[in-house]
């Protein structure tokens, strides 16, 4: 056989052996196989957890649509490979293939991590060591490829700081060209100075973070004494922000799996950011301000999304889509252009207000999909402590409009261990759904709900930053709580695990140290973190042991005002003065309306970006 | 605008083998979308399109004789409506031939009688490291050492072929079950014999009762005495079983046709 013919067959027989080979094609409709002979830049885009998250996820397929336009450069995709693929990898000794060309990704000049959740990070550590790529990024050659990452968790990915060669703070589109245009000049120049020139070179990029050009000093009690600069590197990062969704071209050919994924349909983001200020939420606040894309741009998008896929749904992204100003319009003009061909149109993540349930009424004309909500909290009391502007009976027209509409079955999302939360509070939670429980009562037919409860997990760079997570224990005894007093029929309530929200809690506000419990809780076997079947909380606290970190310290601490973070030279933009603030008011019980629709509480975004709230509902369509 | 019901003969290859059952459907129901083909939709809460598949294929298995009927809600040139969907379908899936059924005839899907494969069996003398039989396309056990070759499993099959009955263990949902595999296979012969591998041509029971093409091979190593160390499967035709005639889609078709236009004679509706 030539080599050739043993490759291609070496290929069958590693994709004969595990239980769900189209994750591993690359062949996927609209994949993009370019000849690395005609490109400068391989670019691996790597998402750490399973292939049907990854290929949910919007903000991929952005980046995918950006590598692959440019002439100069091939994207490809990789994910984590599912615990069998793993297996046979090591086994045959094969290193981590990007999927378009099933190329190794260590012969790739960048490898790109999307940081969603905390709990994926020992998948990028075993990514990296799949690869064969040195997990230190003091310890690669000038032979590996750069290894980065951005994301949500990038504005606070110190527990990962020695891992990446740089960080890349807020929205990618603009700062991605910029630094594959730097990159393609240095390697022009016959990449002149190694890759420390070319870290040195890209530091100058804004927005861009390099975790090896700063030092922290540490308190003798573990807390952070000071970040320092070094090598030129600006004290603060400020994260990048698109002023202008319509000025970026939008990804209308995305590959369309072949397995199905979790969101597996068209995604049109109609606005990002969003700015309802609920006092818990990172999203919240590191996405802001809000900016709309027109109603004209959303339909024109979603029929070539149509075309260009070939799905048969059509979802329109964002954080919370009933608050796009012409959210009712489009919804309309959609349902009318693509309604008689069978394609259905859905909102996710809508409010609690009949409104919402109308327009979910309305979407839902092709296809209905269920309903979900998430009140929060349980008490009036504490949804103003957390500013999630909703009222009792903004909830309970939600439930009637839902029953009357003849949706027979609810989910509902709580949240417990928030700031100030009491006994009565944990009480509302059951008195609430007691309540949704008896209105579906009518016709016979009772409401059946879905109650999901998660632990609070207090988040950087939110009003909640200074915040303790309950203990483990005392979760533990809420949930008994609300086991008891939710036994209703048709309430159906799920939990999730307090000892994940322990370690999410952990490194969501963590430092540079706990890269050494994250490397030792990979090497004694945790991966896929986030699946409850490979999740084991005892490899967890055997890491901390170890390294004698208590997770305590990170999770279940409340910090005064003026403690140094370990993130604090990262600028997602809102003032950290606002932040307090808000947290202050949270103690008082007051809220803070949207800017959007009142005037700005002056959370310092706007003015430190140089950039605008854009509402651009009126347009014509 | 009247509908219109077309029978696709699709090639599944080369990657796309890797593609499950549900997901080729979900496959080509995406490619109908992009090539502008207007699916006819179920009523109900939950409308889905009008579209099957002839048989479900396993996974791994390659396939010429992969049959899609499919409603459209309006009348399209048949040949046209293979070209739009060849610019749309990824690699390895192909409309190699496109017929028109009338409205109404019964989907190949509930026809199904027969299949005719192609096994590439990889067989090893027992004895080194014993393991189960893998799935179709399944990995090779470990162990070297010449198998039995063409001439050898040409016997088997004869042999096969000559006994009353032949019994195989079944195993579903956690319950085993032996059942006779002998009149579920009609046909079988040993067509190649080229390296590895001996290739053999089967014609199997399909659709309800069937004979999985992994069962028959299995059948074949366990009367041999042998290990299956590799097995890969790739469909060549499917048919309807009328008392051991085995007519063609194409054929069936045809007579769709007939019957369609004697019943208008006749003066019934549709
Ligand atoms: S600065 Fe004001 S207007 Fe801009 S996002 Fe913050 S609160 Fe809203």
């Amino acid at each position: 056989m030539g080599e050739r013919a043993e490759e291609a067959a070496g290929r069958e027989r590693l994709l004969e052996s595990v239980e769900k080979p189209a994750r591993y094609l690359g062949t996927e409709w609209n994949a993009v196989r370019k000849d690395h002979r005609e490109v400068d830049i391989l670019f691996a885009l790597a998402f750490p957890d399973a292939y049907e998250v990854g290929m949910s996820h919007l903000g991929s397929k952005i980046l995918y649509h950006l590598l692959n336009r440019r002439g100069d450069t091939a994207g490809e995709r990789v994910y984590a490979p599912w615990v069998d693929m793993e297996a046979r990898l090591r086994e045959e000794g094969r290193p981590l293939f990007a999927l378009e060309s099933w190329r190794p990704v260590r012969e790739f000049d960048f490898l790109g991590f999307s940081l969603q959740y905390e709990l994926n990070y020992t998948n990028i550590l075993n990514m990296l060591d799949l690869a064969g790529i040195p997990l230190q990024a003091s310890e690669r050659g000038e032979g590996d490829p750069l290894v980065i990452a951005g994301g949500p968790c990038a504005f606070n990915a110190e527990p990962l700081a020695g891992f990446f060669d740089f960080m890349v703070l807020g929205e990618g589109e603009e700062v991605l060209d910029e630094i594959l245009d730097l990159y393609a000049r240095w390697k022009r120049q016959g990449r002149v100075g190694g890759r420390r020139e070319f870290l040195h070179r890209v530091v100058e990029v804004p927005g861009v973070y390099v975790p090896s050009f700063y030092e922290v000093d540490y308190h003798p009690d573990g807390t952070v004494r000071e970040v320092r600069a070094r090598d030129g590197a600006p004290s603060r990062v400020k994260k990048r922000v698109l002023p202008d969704l319509e000025a970026v071209s939008y990804p209308v050919r995305p590959p369309v799996p072949f397995l199905d994924v979790i969101h597996d349909r068209i995604m049109v983001e109609v606005f990002r950011g969003c700015s309802r200020g609920c006092r818990f939420c990172h999203a919240g606040m590191v996405y802001r301000p809000v900016r709309e894309r027109s109603p004209q741009a959303v339909v024109s998008l979603a029929g070539e999304l149509v075309r260009g896929t070939g799905y048969d749904q059509i979802s329109l992204a964002s954080l919370a889509s009933a608050d796009y100003s012409a959210v009712t319009r489009v919804v309309r003009e959609l349902n009318e252009r693509f309604g008689p061909c069978g394609i259905g149109v859905s909102l996710p993540s809508l409010r609690m207000d009949s409104f919402s349930v109308d327009l979910a009424r309305e979407a839902g004309r092709v296809r209905r999909a269920g309903l979900t909500f998430a009140p929060e909290a349980g008490s009036q009391r504490l949804r103003d402590v957390i500013n999630k502007n909703l009222t009792e009976d903004e909830i309970m027209g939600a439930v009637d409009a839902a029953v009357e509409a003849g949706w027979d079955s609810v989910k509902l999302y709580f949240m417990v261990g928030l700031p100030t939360e009491g006994d009565e509070d944990l009480e509302g939670i059951a008195r609430l759904v007691e309540a949704v429980s008896a209105r579906g009562g009518r016709g016979g037919k009772r409401l059946s709900l879905s109650v999901s409860v998660s632990p609070f997990v207090p988040k950087a760079h939110t009003s909640f930053q200074w915040e303790a997570q309950d203990s483990v224990q005392v979760l533990e005894e809420k949930f008994r709580f609300l086991r008891r007093r939710l036994r209703i029929p048709g309430v159906n309530l799920s939990w999730h695990d307090p000892r994940m929200s322990l370690v999410e809690a952990v490194f969501s506000r963590g430092d540079r140290r706990l890269g050494r419990v994250l490397e030792r809780a990979w090497r004694a076997g945790c991966r896929f973190d986030s699946w409850t079947e490979f999740w084991d909380f005892r490899r967890w606290e055997e890491a901390f042991r170890s390294e004698g970190l208590e997770p305590g310290f990170y999770a279940n601490r409340a910090r005064p005002r003026d403690e140094v973070f370990p993130w604090d030279h990262l600028d997602a933009g809102v003032d950290r003065d606002f932040l307090w603030e808000e947290r202050e008011k949270a103690y008082r019980g007051e809220t803070t309306p949207d800017c959007r629709w009142d005037a700005c509480p002056g959370c310092g975004v706007c003015p430190e970006l140089g950039v605008a709230i854009a509402l651009r509902g009126e347009g014509q369509m | 605008m009247t509908r219109q019901v077309l029978r696709l003969r699709l090639e599944k290859s080369g990657d796309a083998r890797f593609i499950s059952h549900l997901d080729f459907m979900r496959t080509l129901t995406h490619a109908f979308v992009r090539a502008g083909l207007p699916v006819a939709l179920t009523q109900g809460f939950h409308p889905h399109p009008r579209f099957s598949l002839a048989l479900a294929l396993p996974l791994g298995a390659s396939s010429e004789a992969e049959y899609a009927d499919v409603e459209l809600e309006r009348t399209v040139d048949a040949m046209h409506a293979a070209r739009e969907l060849n610019r749309v379908l990824p690699p390895g899936i192909r409309v190699r031939k496109v017929q028109e059924i009338p409205v109404g005839a019964p989907p190949l899907q509930s026809q199904v009688g027969a299949a005719r494969w192609l096994l590439d069996l990889e067989l090893a003398e027992k004895g080194t490291a014993a393991s189960e039989a893998p799935p179709v396309g399944g990995a090779p056990a470990a162990g070297e050492g010449p198998g039995p070759g063409g001439g050898e499993v040409g016997e088997v099959l004869t042999r096969m072929l000559a006994q009353p009955h032949l019994p195989l263990v079944r195993e579903k949902q956690g319950k085993v079950r032996t059942l006779d595999a002998r009149p579920l296979i009609r046909s079988a012969r040993v067509r190649e014999d080229g390296g590895p591998s001996v290739r053999v041509e089967a014609v199997l029971a399909a659709g309800n009762p069937s004979l999985r093409a992994a069962e028959f091979a299995r059948l074949v190593a366990e009367t041999g005495g042998w290990e299956l160390r590799h097995l890969r499967v790739h469909l060549l035709e499917v048919y309807a079983d009328r008392d051991g005639e085995l007519v063609d889609p194409a054929r069936l078709g045809e007579e769709a046709w007939r019957d369609y236009h004697r019943n208008r004679k006749l003066g019934f509706e549709e």
